[in-house]
């Protein structure tokens, strides 16, 4: 049986989230979205993505960087800096992709604070995923990007657990490309290694820019 | 090419980070501490993942969450889940933490369309309206 993407989609819509971001566009002359300081003026959370209390952290786990000279590169931003995370394959037919080019597109919306936000994407294929192939597909969409992937699948469970990342590889009857599913959402970091945030897949790269940018205020406050 | 856009409904119909919906729920989900405010915040919508959710399931015994199919919110309204069992959970786009709190604001107007294993209809529409 041949794998074939647009097949293996619609099943797995048994079990999958559609999430349509119907603010695709706004204001340029803002970073911060209406919505957003709504809420901050309310009282509530200004925040698109979703917080978990107390934050899980995440800042003991590592990962060998393809792409860096580090055989342990920890889920922890830099000192007054921000990580985002997420975790995929880059054999995936849409949704990598799209997460990949939505984080390009909120960074770039960040101008120049871009640089105090690194990107790390972790393989949850390593197999397919050597450390060139996933370099490059990293590196295609963030040219920047920190490409992870391990051999040992418990350290990538142990990675994956500490995010609450769901991931599975199945194998195709009679060959083929194996069926892989996994958590597409984009997970934030601070340099205490908590998850301060998660951006469900889908969420529009304004509003994803909008919290970074929020964020950023918050852990460069001196 | 169409996949590099901002995702259709078919696009994005493949997101796996809503596997396994699981969710408990109920109207008594206690409130939310924000950090960085004095007051407490009580969530427009509560649910409960209640402790034994996880091992009810490996059991095999469906849980009637209370989680409505079409779940109609609001923009600036807020959901909450608490998750008081011992294993965490993906409960449709989110994911709950063993012991966590999660929380979240309605931020865009849109829909998310998915399904529930453990809903009595096994499939929940969570509409977002402006």
């Amino acid at each position: 049986m041949t794998y074939r993407p647009q097949t293996w989609l619609r099943p797995l819509a048994v079990v999958v989230l559609v999430l349509i971001a119907a603010s695709a566009c706004g204001s340029s002359s803002s970073p911060q979205s209406a919505t957003a300081a709504a809420f901050e003026a309310q009282g509530d959370s200004p925040f698109v993505g979703y917080e978990r209390d107390p934050e899980p952290t995440v800042g003991s786990v590592a990962l060998p960087a393809a792409n860096r000279d580090t055989d342990s590169f920890a889920f922890k931003a830099e000192a007054d800096k921000l990580l985002m995370v997420s975790f995929g394959y880059s054999s995936c037919p849409d949704v990598c992709p799209t997460t990949l080019l939505d984080a390009r597109v909120a960074l770039n919306g960040l101008e120049a604070r871009a640089a105090d936000v690194d990107y790390a994407f972790v393989s949850i294929d390593p197999t397919r995923d050597n450390a060139e192939v996933l370099s490059n597909y990293v590196e295609a969409f963030l040219e920047d990007g920190i490409a992870l992937r391990t051999d040992d699948p418990d350290a990538l469970a142990v990675a994956a657990d500490a995010f609450g990342v769901f991931y599975t590889i199945e194998e195709v009857e009679g060959g083929g490309e194996p069926e892989v599913a996994h958590t597409a959402s984009i997970f934030l970091v601070d340099d205490t290694g908590s998850i301060v945030l998660t951006w469900p897949f889908g969420t529009a790269a304004v509003d994803i820019t909008s919290d970074l940018n929020l964020f950023l205020d918050r852990v460069q406050q001196t | 090419m169409t996949r590099f856009h901002r995702p259709t409904v078919r696009e994005i119909v493949a997101s796996a980070t809503i596997l396994l919906a699981v969710a408990g729920c109920s109207n008594d989900g206690g409130a939310f501490e924000q950090t960085d405010a004095s007051a407490e915040v009580i969530a427009d919508y509560d649910f409960v993942i209640p402790l034994g959710a996880g091992i009810a399931l490996d059991d095999g015994t469906p849980l009637d969450i209370g989680l409505p199919a079409d779940f109609q919110v609001a923009v600036g309204e807020t959901i909450q889940i608490v998750n008081e069992d011992d294993r965490g959970h993906n409960v449709g786009p989110w994911f709950v933490g063993a012991d966590e709190t999660m929380r979240q604001t309605f931020a865009s107007p849109g829909e998310f369309v998915g399904i529930c294993t453990v809903h009595p209809s096994g499939e929940i529409t969570v509409t977002v309206s402006a």
